[in-house]
């Protein structure tokens, strides 16, 4: 399931629905990304391509259903203004057997990282400024690419 | 009526614009050429490696056609996660 909202996630209850929807899972990650309270960020503004995101997300769990031999995936992904310790996204992914579920997870994170749809702006003392991926999210992509 | 969408940085220089495009505008080179024209700060934004442009909501590096009823987006660096 792919969803992008802009009302808050609750990872909790959204976990234990992806879970009791596949009993024959005997492997599930899950990976919470949460607006970091670094001292100096107040928000975290996330927008999207209503529609294009959506699709590029979907293609990312095709590739990675290619890839691994999982039996779901779950990826939620909020858009809007959010505040310190929000969730910004859930990504789970459900396997046979852990290293699947692990990878698969880990894979979809780094691919959204860098290559869905979304923009994200912080307020740091009352001004915003555009958040771009860092050097390091790419180097994690490319260990995929190999 | 072309529609032309402008995401992340882009969406500082511009709101969503409805144009009829002039008949100089025939690809996304063109388009971007045009838009650098009409918009301050453009062409600089377009000219980075990160920019991505999508035609009907298709993203390809090569060159491709674009028409009046199109929808075209100006993408600057995603970051999501």
């Amino acid at each position: 399931m792919i969803r992008v909202c802009d009302s808050p996630i609750a990872p909790e209850a959204e976990l234990a629905a992806f879970r009791a929807a596949l009993p024959n899972a005997g492997a599930i990650a899950s990976f919470i990304g949460c607006v970091r309270d670094d001292g100096q960020t107040q928000a975290l503004t996330l927008s999207h391509y209503p529609g294009f995101t959506e699709t590029v997300i979907a293609g990312f769990v095709e590739q990675v259903s290619e890839r691994w031999n999982l039996l779901g995936t779950l990826i939620l992904h909020r858009v809007g203004k959010m505040s310190l310790g929000e969730p910004i996204v859930l990504v789970a992914t459900a396997s046979a057997h852990r290293r699947e579920a692990f990878e698969a997870c880990d894979y979809l994170m780094d691919r959204l990282k860098c290559d869905a749809p979304f923009w994200k702006q912080e307020t740091v003392a009352g001004e915003t400024r555009w958040i771009e991926p860092h050097p390091q999210d790419h180097s994690d992509l490319n260990r995929w690419s190999s | 009526m072309a529609t032309i969408l402008f995401f992340g940085r882009f969406s500082d220089l511009s709101d969503r614009l409805e144009v009829q495009l002039p008949e100089t505008v025939t690809d996304k080179q063109s388009l971007s050429a045009f838009l650098s024209g009409e918009i301050e700060g453009f062409a600089e934004l377009a000219a980075r490696s990160d920019t991505r442009i999508s035609v009907n909501m298709k993203v390809t590096m090569a060159e491709v056609a674009v028409r009046n009823e199109d929808e075209i987006a100006y993408m600057s660096a995603l970051s999501g996660g």
